[in-house]
C-alpha cells in the first residue's frame, strides 16, 4: 500500500474541499424549506462522475482509493448532493460486473437499495433476484425520486440493477438526504455477479463521507473553542474542552486510516478485504456519531439551537449510519470474520 | 538480497534459535531476563544485532526496512526482547547523532554485543511529565562533573552498566538551557527496584551521590543536553511506534484464543466487541504505516505519534481487561500458568496510559500542536 497521497489524490482532496465549501448554507436552506440551487451537484455530475471508474468503462481511471479521498474532502461541510450516493451505487455495480455505462456517460443517476425492513442486518437481505420478476419494497433509499436506476442487493448477496419502480418520499431527520420507499416490481435491467464485496465498495464510499462530515464538525468546534472566551480565556485552553477535541481527533484519524486501507484492500482483492471493510465501515459510523455529538457539546448552549450548525453534522451522520445498516452490525461482522479464520 | 528472500532467511534463523531458548513458557521476570540476555548474545554472534547500523560500528549497514522485517518476524513468534533494547534503540542512535568519534568507537560496538547494557536516566521524582524541570545536579570540577540527585522509572537500571543521564549543570539558565547530557557509569549509583502492581520490577529508582563523570563522557556541549534528549525521545517514540501494533495485535490474538476456549465464539455481544478491538488494532497498524511513510517522504516526525500512542494504550488496556472479564470466575485465578499470565498482562497494561507520556499529556500535545488550540494546563 502506498501510504501517502499521490499528487492526483492531493489535487482531488483540494478540489473536493473547495467544491463542498458551500454545503452548510445549502443544507440550512433545505432544512428551512427554502429552495436551494444545486450548482455544485451539477458540476459534480458533469466533471467528476468518472473518478475511480476504469477508462475502459468510460471513466476517468484511478481507484476506489482516489474516490474515497475525493468524497471525504467534499463532505466536510455536509454538502447536500445525490452525487455521493450515486457514486456509491456505481461502485456496487462495478463490483458486481454490471454495465455501468449509462451512469458513467451521464445519462442516468443511480441510487442504492439495500434494506427491506427496520432492524435488518447488513447482508441479510431477503429479496429473491431472478430474471423474470423482482418484487420487493426497499426502504431508506436516498434520492430515489430523482434516479433512473436503483442498484439493489438481494438474498445471497446477489446484486441487480432495476429501472422499473415507484417511489414514496419519506421525511428523514436530514431533509437534504431524501429517504424514499421504493416499490420494485418487474424484470431487472441486469443481474450482476453474486458478490459479498460489491456492496462493501459502496459502503466504503459512504464511510468516506462519514469521516469527512466528522472532520468538518471537528474543524468547526476547534475554531469555536479557539475564539469563544469564558473566565477571561479561550475555552479551548481548558483541558475539559481540549482533551475532548483531542479524543475526537483520534477517532477521526482511526476511521480515516481504516477507510483508506479498506479501499485499497478491496481494490487489490487482498485477503483481508472483507474484515478490513467491515472494520472501516463500523468505525466510520461510530466515530462520526461520537465526534459530531462531542462537537455539539463544545458549543455549549448555542450548540442546541436551530441557528447553530452543530446539529446539521449530527443529522447527516445519523442518516448515513442508517443507510449502512448501523455500525454495530459491521463490528459484529468483523468479529465473525476474525473468529471464522 | 530481495526482501522476500531476506524475510525467509530471517524467519529460518529465528525459528531455529527460538527452539534453543534456555527458559520456555517464561512468565517470571528472572526467566525472561535470562532469555533476553541469551537472545542478545545470539543476535550479536550471528550478525543480527544492529542491522541498520553502519558496518564500522559493528552493524550490518542495511536499511531500516530490513530491520523492520526482522522485528516483525521476531514479534510474530514472541521472541524475547534483547537485553540491551535501550542501548540499541536509544543510546546508540543518540551517540551516533551527537557523540564524538571517540565516543562512537568506545560505546557503539559494546552496545550491540550487550557487554554494556544501557539505561535511561531521565525522569525524576519531581519531574515526570515536566521533564525539563529536572533537578539532578552536575557541578563542574577539574576534568569532569560531580553528580547528585535521584532518578526514577529507569527501565533496565538493575541490568545496566551505562546510563544516559540528564543533569542540571547551569542552574541559573532557563530550564531548557541548563541541562547537560552525560554518558555515565552506573557502578557508583545506588539502584533499587520498583515493584509494580503485577510484582515485576522492570523499573528502578537510582540514587546518585557524589558520582564523578569525566569530561570525555559529556555528550555534545555542556548546557545543550535538552536538544539531545529530544533526539533520544524521538528514537523512543519511533521504536514504540513500530512495536505498538505488534503488541496490540498479540493482545487481540490472545483474546481470540480465550474466546474460543470458553466457547463464546458465536456470542453476538462478544463478536461485536472483538470487531471493535479489531478496528482499533488495525487503525494502529495503518496509522503507523502512514506515519512512517510521511516521515520517509520528508515530513518531520510530528505530534501525530501521540494519536497512535493514545489509541494503543486504550486498546491494549481494554483488550487485556476483556480477557479477564470474559472468563468470569476463572479469569481472576492466578493458580495456573495460563490465567496467571492473563492477570499479569492486565496489570502490566495499566501502565500503558502513563509510560512514555501520559494520556493527558498526549491529549494536550494533540490539542496544541495538531488542532492548534490555545495552550492549556
Amino acid at each position: 500500500m502506498a501510504a501517502i497521497f499521490t499528487a492526483v489524490q492531493e489535487e482531488l482532496a483540494s478540489i473536493g474541499s473547495s467544491l463542498g465549501s458551500d454545503g452548510l448554507g445549502h443544507q440550512r436552506s433545505i432544512l428551512n424549506g427554502e429552495s436551494s440551487s444545486f450548482e455544485t451537484t451539477k458540476t459534480l455530475f458533469k466533471d467528476f462522475r468518472g473518478i475511480g471508474i476504469p477508462e475502459s468503462l468510460g471513466g476517468d481511471g484511478g481507484s476506489l482509493v482516489d474516490l474515497v479521498v475525493f468524497i471525504e474532502s467534499l463532505a466536510r461541510k455536509v454538502e447536500p448532493t445525490s452525487y455521493i450516493i450515486h457514486m456509491a451505487a456505481v461502485q456496487v455495480a462495478l463490483g458486481a460486473a454490471l454495465n455501468v455505462s449509462p451512469a458513467v456517460a451521464g445519462n442516468e443517476i443511480w441510487t442504492l437499495g439495500l434494506f427491506e425492513k427496520p432492524g435488518q442486518r447488513w447482508g441479510e437481505w431477503e429479496c429473491l433476484i431472478s430474471d423474470d420478476l423482482v418484487s420487493v419494497v426497499k426502504i431508506g433509499v436516498p434520492y430515489a425520486q430523482n434516479c433512473q436506476g436503483v442498484v439493489i442487493a438481494g438474498a445471497n448477496n446477489e446484486i441487480a440493477l432495476v429501472d422499473q419502480f415507484s417511489v414514496t418520499e419519506r421525511a428523514s431527520l436530514d431533509p437534504s438526504l431524501q429517504f424514499c420507499d421504493v416499490v420494485i416490481s418487474g424484470r431487472p435491467r441486469e443481474i450482476g455477479a453474486q458478490s459479498q464485496r460489491a456492496s462493501l465498495r459502496g459502503a466504503l464510499v459512504i464511510s468516506a463521507e462519514l469521516v469527512g462530515v466528522a472532520r468538518g464538525a471537528l474543524q468547526s468546534a476547534t475554531e469555536y473553542a479557539s475564539s469563544r472566551q469564558q473566565f477571561g480565556q479561550f475555552i479551548g485552553s481548558f483541558q475539559g474542552i481540549a482533551h475532548l477535541l483531542a479524543d475526537a481527533f483520534v477517532e477521526v484519524e482511526a476511521a480515516w486510516s481504516l477507510v483508506l486501507y479498506a479501499a485499497w484492500a478491496v481494490e487489490e482483492s487482498a485477503a483481508d478485504a472483507v474484515v478490513s471493510s467491515h472494520s472501516a465501515i463500523a468505525k466510520a459510523g461510530s466515530a462520526a456519531i461520537e465526534v459530531t455529538e462531542k462537537c455539539l457539546q463544545v458549543f455549549g448552549g448555542i450548540g442546541v439551537t436551530w441557528e447553530a450548525d452543530a446539529h446539521l453534522y449530527i443529522r447527516r451522520v445519523l442518516a448515513l449510519n442508517a443507510i449502512l445498516g448501523g455500525y454495530a452490525s459491521h463490528y459484529r461482522l468483523a468479529g465473525q470474520q476474525l473468529l471464522a479464520n | 538480497m530481495e526482501q522476500r528472500e531476506f524475510r525467509a532467511v530471517v524467519r529460518n534463523w529465528i525459528e531455529n534459535t527460538m527452539q534453543q531458548l534456555p527458559e520456555t513458557g517464561a512468565v517470571n521476570q528472572v526467566d525472561r531476563e535470562v532469555n533476553s540476555r541469551w537472545w542478545q548474545e545470539r543476535l550479536y554472534a550471528d550478525g543480527w544485532a544492529g542491522l541498520s547500523w553502519p558496518v564500522e560500528f559493528g552493524g550490518r549497514g542495511l536499511s531500516s526496512i530490513e530491520e523492520s522485517i526482522f522485528n516483525a518476524e521476531a514479534a510474530h513468534v514472541e521472541a524475547p526482547m534483547p537485553i540491551n533494547l535501550v542501548g540499541m534503540n536509544l543510546a546508540g542512535p543518540t551517540i551516533m547523532l551527537h557523540g564524538t568519534e571517540e565516543q562512537k568507537k568506545r560505546y557503539l560496538p559494546q552496545i550491540l554485543s550487550g557487554e554494556q547494557v544501557w539505561c535511561q536516566g531521565f525522569s525524576e521524582p519531581g519531574s515526570g511529565s515536566d521533564l525539563a524541570s529536572l533537578s539532578t545536579k552536575a557541578a563542574k570540577v577539574d576534568g569532569g562533573w560531580v553528580v547528585n540527585g535521584q532518578k526514577v522509572w529507569t527501565s533496565s537500571g538493575h541490568l545496566a552498566q551505562k546510563c544516559m543521564l540528564l543533569t542540571r549543570s547551569h542552574p541559573n539558565e532557563p530550564k531548557h538551557k541548563g541541562i547537560t547530557y552525560l554518558l555515565a557509569d552506573t557502578k557508583d549509583f545506588d539502584i533499587r527496584p520498583l515493584v509494580m502492581v503485577n510484582k515485576d520490577a522492570e523499573f528502578n529508582e537510582m540514587f546518585i551521590s557524589d558520582v564523578f563523570v569525566s569530561d570525555d563522557d559529556v555528550l555534545g556541549s555542556p548546557g545543550s543536553g535538552w536538544g539531545y534528549a529530544l533526539s533520544t525521545l524521538s528514537f523512543e517514540r519511533g521504536t514504540i511506534g513500530f512495536n505498538l501494533q505488534v503488541w496490540a495485535r498479540r493482545a487481540l490474538d490472545q483474546l481470540i484464543e480465550i474466546v474460543r476456549t470458553v466457547g463464546l465464539d458465536t456470542d453476538v455481544g462478544v463478536l461485536e466487541q472483538i470487531g471493535k478491538f479489531e478496528s482499533d488494532v488495525a487503525a494502529i497498524r495503518i496509522g503507523g504505516i502512514r506515519a512512517m511513510a510521511a516521515i520517509s517522504s520528508g515530513a518531520a516526525p510530528g505530534a501525530e505519534s501521540s494519536t497512535l500512542k493514545l489509541l494503543w494504550a486504550r486498546t491494549v488496556k481494554n483488550i487485556n481487561r476483556y480477557a479477564i472479564e470474559i472468563q468470569t470466575s476463572s479469569g481472576v485465578l492466578v493458580d495456573n500458568l495460563n490465567s496467571a499470565d492473563v492477570v499479569h498482562r492486565y496489570l502490566r497494561s495499566r501502565g500503558h496510559s502513563i509510560e512514555g507520556g501520559t494520556d493527558e499529556i498526549m491529549k494536550s500535545i494533540i490539542a496544541e500542536r495538531v488542532l492548534g488550540l490555545p495552550r492549556s494546563r
